[in-house]
């Protein structure tokens, strides 16, 4: 199964070192793959080095991308992740 | 034999063999591995991540309790960046595949994401981040490669330190016997390493780009600190010339010192001026005390949070402060609460500020982050019965923050009371002016605290509103500009008015030319680097307070600052004749 979603990045500072540490987190906890794509670009959400490379500042909009069994449930923790800007601010 | 022509910033002739520091660049083996070392190759880079990971779990322990949440979670986060298990695969991947040494395939894979970070084209957030991977790969590599060095373990012969940059620890911690002489690359006249340089009296010129590929370990290097002329491998005649310039400056500065370390700093009318010194770090105070300093009149204490990665504990502060007064004796010594910024601190729950120099600094800091400044104040009021401690608050701008602050005081003291410790009762407490508001309103302060130091850097470059490392506008950067001078004149003349001191701690204490303007308006209390109190002493005995009222008289007639300058340029030299 594929889900996807597109989000909006609400951190004042972006996704930076600790927004990307949490939502890495959250995405290892499922056994699909989960990818952010932003502009064409795709990185895995589960590394967060690979998050932080997105350079995405606030207002920046992403997709998220799941594959596999338990993808919609990924895809919606994340996007409610993302819209309680991970636990910041 | 090459000329170098740099910024001199401290005075002496230094001849002596190079001693390259390198950076931190860590040399990265490029060489392939032998498919059998594969493995163990994998291991090596793992242990390093559990390593650096450890080290990073010592540092959020080491942290004050309180807060260890807070500003733990930035080190915390450093973690995470580490544990990331896609990271580890792509760097074991490339040991395997590519036959990498684990150095080499942790470098490449961590630069390969800084560059798609910087890719990514959003400057302010790519400079934010960056140094957050550049550390993460210093982090592995530190623990793939070994140890810090003691920079002076490999020290044999007397040398001349070759580096891009000292950080002020590296700076301290030179073995003065051993390191007769400072080149860096980068560096100005108020950069820490010509503060120490000047203090400690080791010729220095900084400013010299390039210089660290320019000389190889061994040559001979001759500096100039003065005129800022570094000559690499010198030929027979120019080495025989400076050899004896050497010798006749180390004669003069010596028979200075003793001329003057015994006689006082009197004027021909016998008005007794105070000498003090300007230190960071109480080792400078022996140097201090040989050039005649009677007491210490600034103590930056910056160089303890330098030190102690931005978190000394009571007991550093306590450490620090016990030499200092140990080796002082009967003699005052002024400590300096923590003149640092946010950005500087890296504290936590902070933004970046986009304007550091106007922004959470100093005593706005410590009333911001009541822990920083408790720490502090428990350290110098249990300090205070050990010797002639008074204390001194940088940035005021109002005099609600000088409530604030005695208020902060009397809580500590009162917790030291119960805890039956020494609570400094009767201890001094001054603030420095540096900010034009607070030297516009000093007579409204006066009342308020027991003596003011003048911090003239600041205050010029805040009068004037100039950023002095900005080449564009350094030139506007004017000690003798009018406006200094009146501001100084009226924050000495409230002193006077409530019968406060007044010092003047700046760096234009340390600079002869400004002595008899200063003198004329009043001033009594000079706080300077050391090398400069023989000559200072010299100048005072030279003159009376109306010689020195008359130059400052004439010196208000100025409108321009760079006139004004040619002025007491000019009285200096006919006071002072072998002055520069």
């Amino acid at each position: 199964m594929i889900a996807e979603k597109d989000v909006t990045i609400l951190n004042s500072l972006g996704l930076h070192v600790r927004p990307s540490a949490a939502m890495a987190g959250m995405a290892a906890k499922f056994k699909c793959t989960v990818s952010v794509v932003k502009d064409g670009q795709a990185v895995n959400a589960k590394s967060s080095i690979d998050l932080l490379t997105l350079a995405a500042v606030a207002g920046t909009e992403l997709r998220l991308r799941a594959e596999g069994d338990d993808a919609r449930e990924a895809v919606d923790a994340l996007a409610a992740l993302i819209q309680t800007k991970c636990g910041e601010d | 034999m090459e000329i170098r022509r740099g910024i001199g910033v401290s005075s002496g002739y230094a001849i002596g063999e190079a001693h390259v520091f390198d950076r931190e660049e860590f040399r990265i083996n490029r060489r392939p591995i032998s498919p059998k070392e594969v493995d163990p190759e994998i291991d090596r880079f793992r242990k390093a991540v559990e390593g650096a990971t450890a080290d990073l779990r010592r540092q959020i322990e080491a942290l004050p309790a309180k807060i260890r949440d807070v500003a733990g979670s930035i080190l915390r986060s450093q973690i995470d960046n580490l544990q990331d298990k896609f990271l580890h695969e792509e760097i074991i991947s490339e040991i395997r595949k590519n036959l990498s040494t684990a150095e080499y395939a942790s470098s490449r894979t961590v630069r390969r994401k800084i560059k798609l970070l910087q890719d990514s084209g959003n400057e302010a957030f790519v400079k934010r981040i960056l140094p957050d991977l550049a550390e993460l790969e210093k982090a592995i590599l530190r623990n793939l490669l070994g140890a810090k060095r003691d920079d002076n373990a490999e020290l044999t012969g007397r040398v001349v330190i070759v580096a891009h940059d000292l950080s002020p620890g590296q700076a301290l911690r030179l073995d003065r016997k051993k390191v007769i002489g400072i080149l860096t690359e980068v560096g100005g006249l108020t950069s820490h390493t010509a503060i120490v340089a000047k203090s400690l009296g080791i010729p220095a010129v900084v400013g010299v780009e390039g210089v660290t590929s320019d000389v190889s370990a061994g040559d001979t290097i001759l500096l100039d600190g003065a005129s800022g002329t570094v000559i690499i491998s010198p030929d027979e005649g120019t080495l025989k010339r400076y050899q004896a310039m050497e010798r006749n400056f180390v004669l003069q500065e010596k028979q200075r010192a003793k001329e003057f370390h015994d006689l006082p700093a009197i004027t021909k009318d016998e008005v007794h001026i105070e000498i003090f010194a300007n230190i960071e770090s109480p080792e400078e105070i022996p140097e201090a005390i040989e050039h005649g300093a009677e007491g210490i009149g600034l103590y930056r204490t910056e160089f303890l949070y330098l030190e102690n990665r931005f978190n000394p504990t009571e007991k550093d502060h306590l450490e620090a402060y016990a030499r200092a007064t140990t080796l002082l004796g009967k003699r005052k010594i002024i400590i300096r609460t923590v003149d640092l910024g946010a950005d500087k601190m890296s504290v936590d729950g902070f933004p970046r500020e986009s304007n550091p120099f106007l922004g959470t600094r100093a005593i706005r800091l410590c009333f911001e982050r009541p822990e920083i400044f408790k720490t502090q104040l428990r350290a110098i009021l249990k300090s205070a019965g050990r010797g002639n401690v008074g204390m001194m608050i940088p940035m005021i701008s109002s005099l609600s923050e000088v409530v604030q602050v005695k208020e902060a005081v009397e809580d500590v003291r009162r917790e030291l009371r119960r805890e039956e410790e020494p609570a400094g009762e009767g201890i001094e407490i001054g603030i420095m002016i540096e900010i034009p508001s607070a030297a516009i309103i000093a007579d409204l302060l006066a009342p308020h605290v027991d003596f003011f130091s003048v911090g003239t850097n600041d205050l010029i470059a805040y009068s004037v509103a100039v950023d002095r490392s900005n080449e564009r506008v350094a030139a506007l950067y004017q000690p003798a500009h009018p406006a200094v001078l009146r501001l100084l004149k009226h924050v000495i003349e409230a002193g006077e008015r409530y019968g406060k001191p007044v010092s003047v701690c700046g760096e234009m204490s340390s600079d002869l030319n400004f002595t008899l303007f200063l003198l004329g308006i009043g001033l009594r209390h000079f706080s300077v680097a050391s090398p400069v109190i023989p000559d200072l002493k010299k100048l005072i005995r030279n003159v009376s307070i109306d010689d020195a009222k008359a130059v400052a008289e004439k010196a208000f007639t100025f409108n321009d600052g760079r006139e004004a300058l040619e002025y007491l340029k000019g009285k200096t030299r006919e006071f002072l004749p072998d002055s520069s």
